[in-house]
């Protein structure tokens, strides 16, 4: 994980950026490649289901996102350092923006496979609320001027805010849905074809990279503003 | 085909639309910045003026 005081202006980091930007390009292609040529096509739903390849990792690190904003507010209230508060405003823009992404090309699949656009099954109502939580944890924020008073009171909502995760990640699992359950097991639990789940790795290396990416940028620009 | 590729143009513009809005953002954070130390910088340059006018 990108610790927040490790980011600054200097050469080295300006110069990591850019091996980091690099290395998403470059791994987007193969991910494109993996998804589009390397994975076989589906049989129920053609290639229509390709959409999986990105919709699935999107969600995944617009989890991480939200998990991580609670680790870092957690992290601020014992250590009273605003430098905490800096990674979870960062991770709590790129949950929203991962769970954007997750929504908007579930809802894009959902027309063709299921008739409808958007369903208010538990999964879509629960991937609505985080998203939700963290529109307005990023809303609450303009509302305290006091930095520390800010970060406290931010805190406190973001922790809360990531308990929406687990509950929306089993709810697949605890509710009858119109969202399929998990196809991702270990060895042989997994319902996946192989090649599929290869292909699924490789895109989420690609959505991972992104993602770091995107933080060290968003992060960057957070220390530009408490200068 | 359609909805595939909508699917992930749409995750490309999203990500795009992001970016800039990152790069814009910090574009005008520096600026302001700037605007800043050229009025903390001014500040002791005119007080200085004064005092060599008198």
């Amino acid at each position: 994980m990108i610790s927040p005081e490790s980011i600054g202006n200097s050469k080295s980091t300006v110069r990591r950026n850019r091996a980091l930007g690099a290395a998403t390009l470059l791994s987007m292609v193969i991910a494109l490649w993996a998804a589009f040529i390397y994975a076989p096509t589906e049989a129920t739903m053609g290639d229509l289901q390709r959409i999986f390849y990105i919709h699935v990792p999107a969600a995944i690190v617009g989890f991480i996102a939200a998990i991580v904003v609670a680790f870092a507010s957690v992290m601020f209230l014992i250590k009273r350092d605003l430098k905490w508060d800096r990674l979870a405003v960062s991770n709590a823009e790129l949950c929203v923006l991962f769970v954007s992404t997750a929504m908007l090309m579930g809802s894009i699949w959902a027309k063709p496979a299921w008739g409808v656009w958007w369903v208010w099954d538990a999964r879509g109502t629960l991937e609505f609320a985080l998203w939700l939580i963290f529109v307005a944890y990023l809303l609450l924020r303009h509302y305290v001027s006091n930095p520390t008073k800010r970060a406290s009171v931010s805190a406190v909502f973001g922790i809360l805010g990531a308990i929406d995760v687990p509950i929306n990640y089993m709810s697949i699992e605890w509710y009858r849905t119109q969202h399929p359950s998990h196809v991702i097991g270990s060895g042989s639990d997994s319902k996946l074809d192989p090649d599929m789940r290869i292909a699924l790795a490789i895109c989420f290396v690609f959505v991972i990279l992104l993602y770091t990416y995107l933080l060290t940028r968003r992060i960057e620009l957070e220390k530009l503003k408490s200068e | 085909m359609t909805s595939l590729i909508a699917a992930y143009l749409t995750f490309g513009i999203v990500i795009s639309g992001y970016l800039v809005f990152l790069s814009l953002r910090k574009r005008g954070l520096e600026k302001s910045n700037r605007t800043v130390t050229i009025v903390i910088l001014t500040i002791p340059i005119g007080a200085s003026n004064n005092l060599v006018g008198r």
